[in-house]
């Protein structure tokens, strides 16, 4: 009698068996919508370095945070090995899906100065998937540096 | 004491809000469905999945097609539009809809997640399967009473036969072999459709976008990657229907980054020319799709003076006025979409008439080689010769109404449908592809300013 009370336990048990482990909570299962290891994740702080290797573009601020399907602003600036501002003339971002070979609509965006940093967007990130935002940037002094943001849009 | 733990069991795995198995009547009932997962529900009731057997172009459509065959048409419409109230014996082709019940019109719950099986690619050839379970993409659903749960790729957006499923219903093809809808062909020949992961879109990743939330509003179900069921795409509800406006907010936001038009600007030495060209950047078919016969795409161009004076345009056409009055007046008018004639040669009006198609959509990005026959080009160009004029500034917009006007005038005129419907037909701009070009600012960009 023992034996098949446990025997419902374990049944009912397997019945609800949807959990996981010892955690005893199920799990979300997202789709990573075939980015694959190659990106970052854009969070407030992170830093990504200029392809020259000598500056680098912060995320300030996304919005929404992460960023998602959809219209999306980003706060960002760019700072020197120090972590200090660059001075910035002209600051434009182009996102792309280089999967697909295609960007927005419009394909590029001119980033506006305001007191937080360089504002660019709204751009409408459309399709899941690995994106790039391409930002050019152009110093004070004409030196023109470029830095590429390769990010994961979850499906 | 096998009683009690059989009792903690069930609660504890699940505490569901419906503790008993739904009956074969509530299954069927969306309603059924609001009480455990009501965004679900509450975005589904707004779609035009929900509307499909309401909407007034639809009946009046159906009724004049009908008439007009003799009855020949018959399942024709409802397959698709109707297909619950069809497979029950409820309608046979769908003129006596108002006699059947709301939960039983449309392309309701049961519908889509009691579909078993796709058994080809349009007019919904599917085995549709009214059993205790319902079917889905859950990882380890929560276990419920109220019915069973069936894992099913063809319901699992990150799967390609997902397509599979819709694309069941959103091609078809007419009695007379004419391939009138042919989205997910279109998608079979883009990009989207290969299996590669980093390309692959199916369906429901642009139409049923993610967010995290849960499946089921009971006790103890997980935050899960669940997927909106409103479904937007470019038709509107024309009569008062829930969720309206924000429907109508989703269908504009999604067409607004279709399209990217980029314009020329050139003097060609006698004159001055611009050239248009188009991309169809976001839908993964063809812009326009579905019933491309029967929407109404066009490009406006207009070239101004420094005053605001129009010199020169195409594709100017007033609210209210059908595209095809335009056309008698505006040779050059760049008409996006299909069209279709009759035996003779004539304009089809109606798509039982329509003996031949030549299809005008612009193609997504192709799946195929540059030198592949069946590649297809989508970046489109059409050069527009302005004549003498200077202009100051040309802008250009892409416009689509989802319907025409002359379908709609015809249908008013037949009788069948409520002239009140008329003024209810949208013009959407695709907000994206509103681009300005300045001879000024030419200027500046040539001398490098």
């Amino acid at each position: 009698m023992a034996l098949r009370r446990l025997a419902t336990i374990a049944f009912l048990t397997a019945g609800c068996g949807a959990k996981d482990g010892d955690s005893g909570t199920y799990e979300a299962t997202p789709s990573d919508a075939g980015c694959g290891g190659e990106t970052v994740t854009v969070a407030p702080g992170l830093q990504v370095a200029c392809t020259t290797g000598d500056c680098a573009l912060e995320i300030v601020a996304t919005d929404p945070a992460p960023p998602d399907r959809g219209d999306n602003t980003w706060t960002v600036r760019l700072v020197d090995n120090t972590g200090s501002d660059l001075p910035v003339k002209t600051l434009t971002t182009a996102p792309f899906m280089p999967a697909h070979d295609h960007g927005t609509v419009p394909a590029d965006y001119a980033g506006t100065l305001s007191d937080s940093g360089w504002s660019i967007g709204p751009f409408d990130l459309f399709m899941p998937g690995l994106w790039e935002l391409r930002t050019a940037a152009r110093l004070d002094n004409n030196t023109d540096v470029a830095i590429v943001v390769a990010f994961c849009v979850e499906g | 004491m096998r009683f009690t733990v059989l009792a903690l069991g069930v609660v504890g795995c699940s505490d569901p809000v419906k503790s008993t198995p739904l009956s074969r009547t509530e299954r069927l009932d969306p309603a059924s469905c609001a009480s455990c997962h009501p965004s679900q529900y509450t975005e589904w009731a707004g779609s035009m999945h929900a509307y499909a057997a309401e909407d007034p172009v639809f009946i009046a459509m159906n009724a004049r097609g009908q008439r007009e065959t003799n009855g020949a048409l018959g399942d024709f419409c409802v397959q698709c539009h109707a297909p619950v109230a069809l497979a029950e014996g409820l309608t046979d082709d769908g003129t006596d809809l108002d006699s059947v019940e709301p939960s039983l019109r449309g392309v309701t719950c049961t519908a889509c997640h009691q579909i078993d099986s796709v058994d080809g690619d349009h007019n919904n050839a599917t085995t549709w399967i009214p059993d205790t379970f319902f079917r889905g993409s859950l990882d380890r659903p929560m276990p419920t009473p109220a019915h069973g749960h069936r894992d099913s790729t063809l319901h699992d957006r990150d799967a390609l036969q997902s397509a599979d499923m819709c694309g069941s219903c959103h091609d078809v093809i007419t009695p007379a072999g004419i391939e009138l809808e042919r989205t997910w062909r279109e998608w079979q020949s883009s990009q989207y459709s290969l299996s590669d992961a980093r390309l692959q879109q199916t369906c429901g990743s642009c139409h049923m976008p993610g967010r995290d939330g849960r499946a089921a509003e009971v006790d103890g179900a997980p935050d899960r990657r669940i997927h909106s069921h409103a479904m937007p795409g470019v038709d509107i509800a024309l009569t008062g229907f829930p969720d309206a406006t924000n429907q109508r907010a989703m269908v504009q936001a999604a067409l607004d980054s279709t399209v990217w038009l980029q314009l020329d600007v050139f003097d060609y030495g006698l004159g001055t020319g611009v050239t248009v060209s188009l991309d169809n950047v976001a839908a993964g078919h063809d812009f326009p799709s579905g019933s491309a016969h029967d929407r109404r795409a066009w490009v406006e161009v207009v070239a101004r003076d420094a005053t605001g004076t129009v010199l020169w345009s195409t594709g100017v056409v007033g609210e209210g006025v059908p595209l095809r009055d335009v056309m008698a007046t505006d040779p050059e008018l760049w008409w996006l979409g299909d069209r279709t004639a009759t035996p003779d040669g004539n304009d089809a009006h109606m798509f039982w008439e329509v003996a031949s198609i030549e299809e005008g959509g612009l193609a997504p990005p192709s799946r195929f080689r540059v030198d592949d026959p069946r590649y297809t080009e989508p970046h489109v160009t059409r050069t527009f010769d302005m004549g003498t004029v200077t202009p100051d500034t040309v802008e250009a917009a892409i416009h689509i109404r989802p319907v025409g006007l002359d379908v709609i005038d015809s249908l008013i005129d037949s009788g069948d449908l409520d002239p009140a419907i008329r003024d209810r037909i949208p013009t959407f701009t695709l907000d994206g592809s509103v681009t300005r070009w300045s001879a000024t600012e030419a200027t500046e960009e040539d001398s490098g300013q």
